[in-house]
């Protein structure tokens, strides 16, 4: 095996790093838009018995079991042929969160089954009306109770985000491609690369925990 | 209005059976890598403490490195080493190493979850390592085990679309050749989702019914 050569990989490592925040703009943005996309299916799944509970359901069955990419080309290759002309950060931010939405409306929908039937009861005797009850009482529990699992899902897409790359978005493995590319230092800018996620996820870790015990003193 | 000749259908099938090898190869790899890792990690032997934090260190760095750095770090390292292997060896390779990884953690959590009573029941009747295994451990954490296992075979099903990313022609990939090829990439596309969903689902539908067959006991 010849020689590991890390020099080249450390003159650019102000550009890898700034690849760091393309990152986490993609998963933020996936996950928020997603989430909101989430709470809209889950409030259908459980407002609904019939057809657009089915439909929920289907919508979820669907994209969680098809790749995220072949679901992120398909958005790249078809949204041009329709007419509307994105970039390839936004359709990879488009795929991304249509992605999310299924899986966060599961988890959403098994916090929501999981809210104590007490709950609406006595959302109910405050004369709180549906909009109320939802934003007050039952998606703050759930929410509390699903803390871990939507957290999980947050580094699932952090990892997943690395996909932006094949579609030319300057993300953490994108600039590590072009440095690559460059300097022909391929596996070093890799290994870093690989390293810089690990650091990542690890410091997500840490926030996820803090900011659940700061919130489970507020509570 | 279907634009496929039997040749864009003939490569989707190939493909197809390109992405079932990459799951299979990889699963069986994983669940092997798993058993070896968990293995370390529940040992006790002083000697083995070194190789315990390696496998330890090992489960939790590589979880959190996306598959595809993994690929191209599995990649560049068998070119480096001068190593004369398909693309396809490398990807399940590189999906062995990630499996592992997961699969270990579930197995780990898995036996963890059998009570320490039942493990020092076993001992002090003096039955042997296998029969521990075997009577004691193995049937109670098959349950802890079995339907999250089969959870994230489905997903890394899924994870084998990347290994395009290093030249392996597999289902995603015959979807983007075709596309470029002039077929229509809509009708393309909801072929290749179709077909991924065709192997993925039954899988879901399993872990969920061992899901439940096990809480019924």
């Amino acid at each position: 095996m010849t020689g590991l050569d890390f020099h080249p990989v450390f003159t650019r490592l102000l550009f890898l790093l700034g690849g760091v925040g393309v990152t986490v703009l993609i998963a933020g943005l996936a996950f928020v838009f997603g989430l909101l996309l989430a709470v809209g299916l889950a409030v259908l799944r459980f407002e609904n018995q019939g057809t657009w509970r089915r439909l929920s359901r289907s919508y979820s069955t669907a994209l969680t079991n098809t790749p995220q990419l072949s679901q992120i080309f398909a958005v790249f290759y078809c949204l041009p042929l329709m007419g509307v002309m994105v970039s390839p950060f936004l359709s990879v931010v488009i795929g991304m969160t249509l992605n999310a939405a299924a899986y966060l409306a599961d988890i959403l929908g098994a916090g929501m089954a999981r809210v104590p039937a007490v709950y609406h009861e006595v959302a109910l005797t405050l004369g709180l009306n549906r909009r109320q009850t939802y934003l007050r009482v039952i998606l703050p529990y759930a929410g509390r109770t699903m803390f871990p699992a939507l957290a999980n899902h947050f580094q699932i897409m952090i990892l997943g985000s690395a996909m932006a790359s094949i579609f030319g978005v300057e993300d953490l493995t994108g600039r590590a491609y072009d440095i690559g590319s460059t300097t022909f230092r391929v596996l070093e800018v890799m290994l870093v690369t690989g390293g810089l996620y690990a650091l990542l996820s690890f410091a997500l870790t840490g926030v996820f925990s803090l900011f659940r015990r700061t919130m489970e003193r507020m509570v | 209005m279907i634009a496929f000749s039997h040749y864009d259908i003939a490569l989707l099938f190939q493909a197809m059976v390109r992405t079932v090898e990459l799951s299979l190869g990889g699963g069986v790899l994983g669940i092997a890598g798993a058993i070896i890792l968990t293995a370390l990690r529940l040992s006790d032997m002083r000697g083995m403490l070194p190789l315990r934090i390696l496998a330890v260190v090992y489960v939790q760095t590589i979880r959190r490195i996306p598959f595809i750095v993994t690929l191209y770090i599995v990649f560049f390292c068998a070119g480096m080493m001068g190593l004369d292997v398909s693309a396809t060896v490398v990807a399940i390779g590189s999906i062995g190493l990630i499996a592992a990884a997961y699969l270990c953690e579930i197995l780990h959590g898995g036996v963890k979850t059998v009570p320490v009573e039942q493990v020092e029941a076993a001992l002090v009747l003096n039955l042997p390592l296998w029969a521990r295994w075997r009577y004691v451990i193995g049937p109670q954490a098959m349950s802890a085990v079995v339907p999250p296992a089969i959870g994230y075979l489905v997903l890394f099903i899924k994870d084998t679309a990347l290994a395009s990313q290093i030249g392996v022609v597999e289902l995603s990939q015959a979807g983007v050749i075709l596309s470029n090829r002039g077929l229509p990439s809509a009708q393309v596309f909801c072929m290749v989702l179709l077909l991924y969903f065709a192997i993925s689902y039954p899988l879901t539908c399993l872990s969920r019914l061992l899901e439940k067959r096990i809480a019924v006991h």
